[in-house]
């Protein structure tokens, strides 16, 4: 059965931080990544979807089903918080239980359910355990555990990979992939890191100050931001101010030919630093540069060149360049067609 | 006599040396001074001294063979013995008096040798200042106390290696001499006092702490004395037959149950609205908060006036209960659990209040969108977390009810409570006459409030938990 | 050669006359030298157990012990037992500043045996103290079969549980005997002993094994009880205390024989389960100069140390000082010499 969540113009205060409006929509099978720095509201947004904030105007809708007015209890909706908030005085297995004995069912069949879902979530060595004494990663297993076990329509997940160490990244990782993939639940996820947003693939919306910038595709996100905010919250290098005219970018250190010329005059350049060309051998390129730094990143090298004296170019080069390069190596710098992307001031 | 010089010298012999066996000459040599000088009457025969000289010259003899021993100690020794062989009987009426005294000289000369050789001078500063101490106490300061001397130095010589022990040898000794009319009160507080100085791990170990907490002890002290003093001081079973008295046994269980009464009203009133206090903001909540300290803050009399201007059967709310509903308050059990309540209120709400904001208001919002209510969050979630606080404070509530005098004295002088009868049995028969229903009172009211403490405790202790987490 | 005497003595006499002298000699109760030999005898049994040539240990051991019965069975108002010692103890700190003779009365035996324990370890447990001695050579007669059996690891065993009835026959007739002439007071309370020590030997020679080390801790609670009695000045006679006090009281004669009954049966019934003395010398021992190192290597792990001790106070070269006696049987039956006597002053 298909089904559809909708948020229409969902609003919030708090104090004098506001909410929205905010309109989101998700369909069944949908994994929605909301990315946002800290403080932007995205837990407040959950926690207005889950019902335990409340929400000043708008409606959240599920099907034709308007949950606004209900109580948190009645919404259907899981929210697995960001420290799992386990209740302490229980062991793992009752923890798992908990949701249950709001639910009609006899004992004996709650009780399969529960170890069904301790098996699920791999917790069955840890079920006698208090839950204050399992380990990051398993308390938030414990939490989701808990949270799908009273099978919600919506699971909201806030920044469930925050704070673990990295095999507990792996194993809650895969954890979501087999939810999402398996149980085929909608699911938002709130995360402050764009590399969540890559791994977990879905839709991405990116957040800020209380409302949502743009939506769309991780990659479409990355690749072409429709604000400087987005290009810069997803790692975006080499912003400069720019007037467009005549296919050319005019910025404070030189002019940059675009393929194609955007329909605004005044905005900002984007230069994509993995496609930036470093070279010693002058072949098309406008540019010259001093190396300013060079930094190993695994993969790649990230370096800084000083164009014009002033303005520093970003740029991902092979991993064999530093023995092309050394610092104050004078170098030429060019790029291909694509390389440039236009965002509206 | 001249023995330690010659069994120094056998000590100079190796092993393979034909004079090796020269102790054993020795010894035969005194054997034939002894019969010798018996026979010639320079000594009395079989006199302690000369027999135990003999006994103690063999044992040196073997110890030279088998050269075990620290040969200084043992000259040390060997001259204490000579000594006492020598002046002995002028120190002691007797030779076995001189002769306990010469064992505890040999002890003390053992120990001291060994804590010279193996331990820090600060040990060996220690252990004699602690005999001249000793000394001065018992032997200048003390009439007629050879016999605690010999026993001190007997503990001294135990004790003195070790600073945990000497420190509480001196407690004993203190409590003893020192504090004497009230020994073992004082033994009872000083072995507190060291135990808990000397459990301070050692890198916590600076003067700055260290006077601290003789600041704060010594306080301790001032206010346990009385309570030590009056519990201690009565027999067990003056004790035991003061409790057997009808008034007291009534009153006792009175106490227990108006206590557990007004406990159980503050609870079903004081957690809800402590649990409503510490999840919402409201104005006006500061206001009621430092409202709530009225109790602890007005004197108890005057909370018990304050009580009779209202309830009295012949005001205006009292005479109200006592026409509509038949109930009096003053003077009967109803007014004893009204001043209780009073007075334990801010006892139990302050700490369900503090208890309650330990709980995480998440972990209740986690509940409900698990499909939890908000009664059955709070119910299942926040009141097992924290119950510990609210054990502690119920007991200290419970307490509080049971100890109230002031309130309860003016409300309801009868039917009396255990305080009320401690104070009413003072104006009849006398301070000396009440002393052990005091004691009692004091001693079942503590143990009683440390069990609740202690199972209070029990349960399990989810803060520090999180904390880790 | 006397004037010479008289000389020295003059001049060191007049050293020290600016001191007080002992005015009287330190007698106690009507004139007994009671305190001042037990300290002058237990300052020498201390002091033997090192001085004895390892070759023969044992043996000087049981002379020690049948000495310390000796001089205990003449001292007639301190009591060794292990309960008069602690009663005494409180008694005699009650007594300092009021009659201090009497509190070196009550308190010479006491002090003596806690103050040697601290320094040359727990030695009066398995040298000199009379109960243990008593248990120990009545535990020699039922050797064969108690040493299989421990052997075995304490399985149930027909000879053990027979030796048991037999102990219980015993206390039931005698106890038959005594209550048609007699009512019982809490002050003959040797009797409650023999009957815990009765019903111990029933559970122990069916489950042994795991009771035992839960059943020590026993130990504890009669030391709380007479505490408790000591504080309320209630006299609780000791098991033994018929042999060493001169009473003769058929209910602590009876407790006697019992405590000899059940050590046939389980060697040092009454020190490893009920000692209430054993909880101070414990504590001592665990800070006492004197203890026994094991070098674990040189062990060639035998168990003949675990084998030969009463205890069961050794377990593969370790020893549990809460249970060790200080009688030096594992040391001396040792094939690899394991074990030294060490005196540590910095511990």
């Amino acid at each position: 059965m298909k089904s559809s969540f909708c948020l229409c113009d969902v609003s919030a205060v708090f104090g004098s931080f506001s909410l929205g409006p905010i309109n989101l929509r998700i369909d069944t099978g949908d994994y929605l990544v909301i990315l946002g720095p800290t403080g932007c509201g995205k837990t407040s947004l959950l926690r207005c979807i889950a019902g335990t904030a409340c929400q000043s105007g708008g409606s959240i809708k599920l099907d034709e089903c308007n949950l606004s007015p209900l109580p948190p209890y009645k919404r259907r909706i899981g929210l697995v918080t960001q420290m799992g908030d386990l209740f302490p005085h229980m062991t793992v297995r009752e923890n798992v239980e908990f949701g249950l004995s709001y639910i009609h069912g006899s004992r004996k069949e709650k009780m399969k359910k529960t170890d069904r879902y301790l098996d699920l979530f791999s917790l069955t060595h840890l079920a006698r355990r208090k839950a204050g004494t399992v380990s990051g990663g398993e308390g938030r297993r414990v939490a989701l555990a808990r949270c799908l076990i009273t099978e919600p329509s919506v699971l909201l997940l806030d920044e469930p990979l925050g704070m673990l160490d990295h095999n507990g990244r792996q194993s809650m990782m895969s954890t979501l992939n087999m939810i999402h993939k398996g149980l085929n639940i909608m699911t938002i996820h709130v995360t402050h890191n764009r590399h969540e947003a890559w791994h977990l693939g879905g839709r991405c919306a990116v957040m800020n100050k209380g409302r949502i910038v743009q939506e769309g595709s991780a990659s479409d996100l990355f690749r072409a931001p429709k604000s400087k905010f987005v290009a810069e919250f997803l790692g975006g290098e080499n912003i400069f101010s720019a007037v467009f005219s005549n296919d050319t970018a005019y910025v404070s250190w030189g002019e940059l030919p675009l393929t194609s010329m955007p329909v605004f005059e005044k905005g900002y350049v984007v230069i994509r630093p993995e496609r930036i060309r470093v070279s010693q051998v002058k072949n098309k390129s406008n540019f010259k540069g001093v190396v300013e730094s060079i930094q190993d990143c695994g993969a790649f090298m990230e370096c800084r060149v000083r164009v014009n004296g002033s303005i520093c170019l970003v740029a991902h080069t092979g991993i064999d360049s530093s023995d092309e390069f050394r610092i104050g190596t004078a170098v030429y710098i060019d790029w291909t067609d694509n390389a440039l992307h236009c965002i509206a001031e | 006599m001249i023995l330690p010089t010659i069994w120094a010298r056998g000590m100079k012999n190796n092993a393979s040396s034909p004079f090796r066996f020269f102790p054993f000459l020795i010894v035969f040599l005194h054997l034939v001074l002894l019969v010798v000088s018996s026979k010639r009457g320079w000594m009395p025969p079989f006199e302690f001294f000369s027999i135990l000289l003999f006994v103690s010259n063999c044992v040196c003899a073997v110890i030279t063979i088998n050269r075990k021993v620290n040969v200084t100690m043992l000259s040390a020794i060997m001259l204490i013995i000579a000594g006492h062989a020598v002046i002995g009987h002028r120190i002691a009426p007797d030779s076995l008096t001189s002769g306990a005294i010469l064992m505890v000289n040999i002890l003390i000369v053992y120990v001291g040798f060994n804590i010279y050789t193996f331990l820090s001078g600060a040990h060996f500063a220690v252990f004699a200042a602690s005999y001249l101490v000793l000394f001065y106490i018992f032997i200048i300061q003390m009439e007629n106390a050879e016999a605690l001397f010999i026993l001190s130095l007997m503990g001294l010589a135990a004790t003195a290696r070790k600073f945990s022990l000497i420190s509480y040898f001196w407690a004993l000794v203190a409590s003893f001499t020192v504090f004497q009319p009230y020994p073992w009160q004082s033994l009872a507080i000083l072995f507190l006092i060291i135990t808990v100085i000397l459990s301070v791990p050692e890198e916590d170990r600076s003067p700055v702490f260290f006077i601290f907490l003789v600041c704060g002890l010594a306080l301790l002290f001032f206010v346990l004395f009385p309570v030590f003093v009056l519990v201690f001081n009565e027999d067990v079973r003056s004790l035991i037959n003061v409790l057997k008295v009808h008034d007291v046994k009534m009153a006792l269980m009175r106490t227990m149950v108006t206590a557990t009464l007004s406990t159980i009203i503050l609870g079903v009133f004081g957690i809800p609205f402590s649990y409503v206090l510490s999840r919402v903001k409201f104005k006006g909540k500061t206001l009621i908060m430092s409202l709530m300290d009225i109790p602890i803050i007005i004197p108890q009399s005057a909370a018990g006036i304050a009580l009779l201007r209202v309830f009295g059967h012949n005001q205006v709310v009292g005479e109200f209960f006592l026409r509509v509903f038949g109930i009096q308050f003053d003077a009967t059990m109803l007014g004893i659990l009204l001043a209780q309540v009073f007075v334990a209120m801010p006892f139990m709400i302050k700490s369900a209040y503090t208890a309650f904001c330990g709980v995480p208001p998440d972990l209740e919002r986690c509940a409900c969108t698990l499909g939890a209510t908000r009664l059955s969050a709070f119910r299942r979630i926040a009141l097992p977390i924290a119950a510990r606080g609210i054990c502690i404070g119920a007991v200290l509530a419970w307490a509080r009810a049971a100890g109230e005098f002031g309130a309860v004295l003016f409300i309801a002088p009868y039917p009396q409570t255990a305080p009320v009868v401690v104070y009413n049995r003072f104006l009849s028969l006398g301070i000396v006459q009440t002393a052990p229903l005091v004691a009692a009172l004091i001693i079942f009211s503590a143990s009683l409030f440390f069990l609740l403490q202690i199972s209070a405790r029990l349960l399990p202790d989810i803060h520090s938990r999180e904390d880790k987490a | 050669m006397s004037r010479w005497l008289d000389i020295i003595e003059n001049f060191l006499a007049s050293l020290f006359s600016n001191i007080k002298l002992v005015e009287k000699g330190l007698l106690g109760l009507e004139g007994s030298y009671v305190e001042l030999l037990t300290i002058l005898a237990l300052g020498l049994l201390a002091v033997i157990p090192v001085m004895v040539p390892e070759s023969n240990r044992q043996r000087w051991r049981h002379v020690n012990q049948i000495f310390g019965i000796a001089i205990f069975i003449f001292v007639v108002f301190t009591c060794l037992g292990v309960f008069g010692m602690i009663r005494n103890f409180y008694r005699g700190l009650h007594e300092i500043g009021r009659e201090n003779i009497i509190a070196l009365y009550y308190c010479s035996v006491p002090v003596t045996i806690l103050v040697t324990s601290l320094l040359f370890g727990p030695a009066f447990c398995g040298w000199i103290c009379p109960t243990g001695a008593l248990q120990e050579f009545s535990g020699f007669i039922t050797r064969k079969w108690t040493v299989p059996w421990k052997k075995a690891g304490y399985p149930f065993s027909w000879v053990v549980l027979t030796m048991a009835l037999f102990a219980a026959a015993v206390f039931l007739l005698w106890m038959y005997r005594l209550s048609m002439t007699r009512l019982f007071f809490i002050e003959d309370s040797s009797i409650y002993w023999s009957e815990v020590l009765i019903i111990l030997l029933f559970i122990l020679v069916f489950r042994m094994k795991q009771w035992d080390a839960r059943l020590r801790r026993l130990r504890y609670l009669s030391f709380l009880i007479i505490v408790f009695g000591a504080i309320m000045s209630l006299r609780i006679t000791s098991p033994v205390h018929f042999g060493f006090a001169k009473v003769y009281d058929p209910a602590s004669f009876l407790s006697t024989v019992m405590v000899v009954l059940a050590a046939f049966t389980i060697p040092m019934v009454w020190c490893r389960y009920l000692c209430p003395w054993r909880c101070v010398i414990a504590w001592a021992a665990k800070h006492s100069v004197r203890s026994i190192h094991f070098d674990s290597s040189k062990c060639i792990t035998c168990g003949k140390c675990g084998e030969v001790c009463d205890l069961d106070a050794v377990k593969n070269g370790i020893i549990d000082t809460n249970e060790c006696h200080m009688c030096y049987k594992c040391v001396d039956t040792c094939p690899a010499k394991c074990f030294s006597i060490k005196d540590n002053w910095k511990k």
